[in-house]
């Protein structure tokens, strides 16, 4: 569980760093379980590096990896932030190739949406880990770098890779957490780097919220029979997620 | 000549570095004038068993002095603060050990915009004594989510968000001789691990009045601090035009001189 310092850390700050979560023996289960995942959607075939592989409704496809979802350690705290009754929104895997310039993945709505991170390999500042701006995630300083979007140059006078930042230096069993409307970017990183990622929502309470929800779930979740693990665990507290879905329209 | 994105990134995090803008002959000479006020100033006292610290400063030497009057230098308040600005104070800093988070702390903001021109004259990094900055916290929100961090606290159980000062979330404005970092005091601000008898030295500037409010709040800043908002004679008296300009207005508002 989150401390009172840490809550208050992620919500001054935008994101929060836990370290050395999961044991090596774990990290090896998952890491496992990961390429297995990836190198199935790729039919086998050798990961080129060309480009960026990622795999939505990813932890969903295995009951070991669902195991995420609920587990204490990532569960507490999203019931923490986000309150008893939060939406499980979507993970997804991925082989990340190059950098990934600033953006966000959300936009301000009042309606939160958390990304927790798990990165299977070593990153440091300068080889793909996470970059974020601290703060960024509320507006009005949320919006006040929008030029950062701009497709030539982040407008401030710098390269996009000095852009002022917080560095998210991350070993295998750390755990990144942040706000989806965080501006946030990765530079320097080699081909090939795994990083899983889930992502957690509350319980809509407006209307408009709902729409929201509705709309983004059928925009990122890939439904069929590959997420059967996850909607038919077995295990309590997963099937209290899957029934709040259900309950909200988003699951048969 | 201090671009538009220039601007816009200090508006939008709160300072801007400036590489390499003076040469190395001239970090030497800005070096041995600042270790000969500080040899002036310390007596007989030992050296380096304490931060030593004194205002006013670039006053104080020929080659210091001429820096706010300096192009290179003297862009900057002119751009960010606009022509009307003046001269607070000067500072020369031999430093011990971390500074703790602060920044617009006190009474808050300050309602007149300012910035401090530092000259650090020992390659500085993240872990030695550069400056460390909160991207953005210059700019007043409420609720203010960094209040904890505002003022200075020495204490050594301290522990904002639940970890030690130098784990808060930063960034490491590193540096070598010859750069300049610029930042508004407003802007969250913190040093840790450096060595002792660092240089870090300054000039300071504040944009020109535009109200009553603004010059009953620099009359206020006058009677609280001894150096700030008090001209140096020589400053005063200077040969060079822009030098006097920028400390007319103290002198306009009726602010005593410095001894020096």
């Amino acid at each position: 569980m989150l401390t009172v310092g840490q809550l208050a850390a992620f919500e001054a700050f935008g994101f929060l760093r836990l370290g050395a979560v999961f044991s090596a023996r774990e990290m090896g289960d998952i890491r496992r379980e990961f390429d297995d995942v990836l190198e199935e959607d790729r039919d086998g075939r050798r990961f080129t590096g060309d480009e960026r592989q990622m795999v939505q409704s990813f932890v969903e496809r295995r009951a070991a990896l669902s195991r995420l979802i609920d587990d204490d350690r990532i569960y507490g705290p999203m019931v923490q932030v986000l309150g008893p009754d939060l939406v499980w929104l979507t993970s997804d895997g991925n082989l990340y190739v190059g950098d990934t310039d600033w953006h966000h993945d959300a936009t301000v709505k009042g309606y939160p949406q958390i990304k927790v991170a798990l990165y299977l390999d070593p990153v440091g500042r300068d080889t793909g880990c996470l970059r974020v701006i601290p703060g960024s995630h509320t507006p009005p300083y949320h919006h006040t770098l929008e030029p950062l979007s701009a497709s030539d140059s982040p407008g401030f006078g710098v390269a996009s890779a000095d852009v002022p930042c917080a560095y998210l230096e991350s070993e295998p069993g750390d755990v990144v957490m942040f706000h989806q409307t965080m501006w946030h970017a990765s530079f320097g990183g080699g081909a090939g780097r795994r990083i899983l990622a889930l992502s957690f929502a509350p319980y809509p309470t407006t209307d408009a919220h709902a729409a929201y929800l509705r709309s983004l779930y059928a925009a990122v979740v890939v439904k069929g029979r590959s997420r059967e693990p996850f909607l038919h665990s077995g295990r309590p507290r997963l099937e209290s997620v899957v029934s709040r879905l259900r309950a909200l329209g988003l699951e048969d | 000549m201090i671009t538009a994105e220039q601007v816009a990134h200090f508006r939008t995090f709160g300072f801007l570095v400036f590489r390499q803008l003076f040469t190395p002959d001239e970090v030497d000479l800005m070096r041995r004038e600042a270790l000969e006020i500080m040899a002036e100033e310390r007596g007989d006292a030992v050296p380096g068993e304490k931060w030593e610290a004194v205002q006013p400063f670039l006053e104080r030497k020929p080659f210091l002095a001429s820096l706010v009057d300096d192009d290179r230098v003297h862009q900057i308040p002119e751009t960010l603060l606009g022509p009307d600005f003046f001269l607070e104070g000067t500072e020369g800093n031999l430093h011990m050990g971390s500074t703790p988070w602060h920044g617009a702390g006190g009474t808050g903001p300050s309602p007149i915009p300012h910035i401090k021109v530092t000259f650090y004259l020992d390659p500085v990094s993240r872990d030695s004594g550069c400056l460390r900055v909160i991207p953005g916290s210059h700019v007043s929100e409420r609720p203010d989510v960094y209040a904890s961090l505002r003022d200075r606290t020495y204490d050594d159980d301290f522990m904002p968000f639940g970890v030690a000062p130098s784990e808060v979330p930063h960034y490491a404005l590193e540096s070598e001789p010859g750069d300049l970092v610029v930042f508004t005091e407003d802007l969250l601000h913190a040093s840790f691990g450096g060595k002792a008898g660092r240089h870090q030295h300054a000039c300071s500037f504040m944009a020109g009045p535009k109200t009553e409010a603004d010059v009953e709040w620099l009359r206020g800043v006058y009677k609280r601090y001894r150096f700030a908002l008090h001209p140096s004679r020589s400053f005063v008296n200077s040969e060079r035009p822009r030098i006097r300009r920028m400390v007319s207005k103290l002198v306009e508002l009726g602010f005593e001189e410095g001894n020096c």
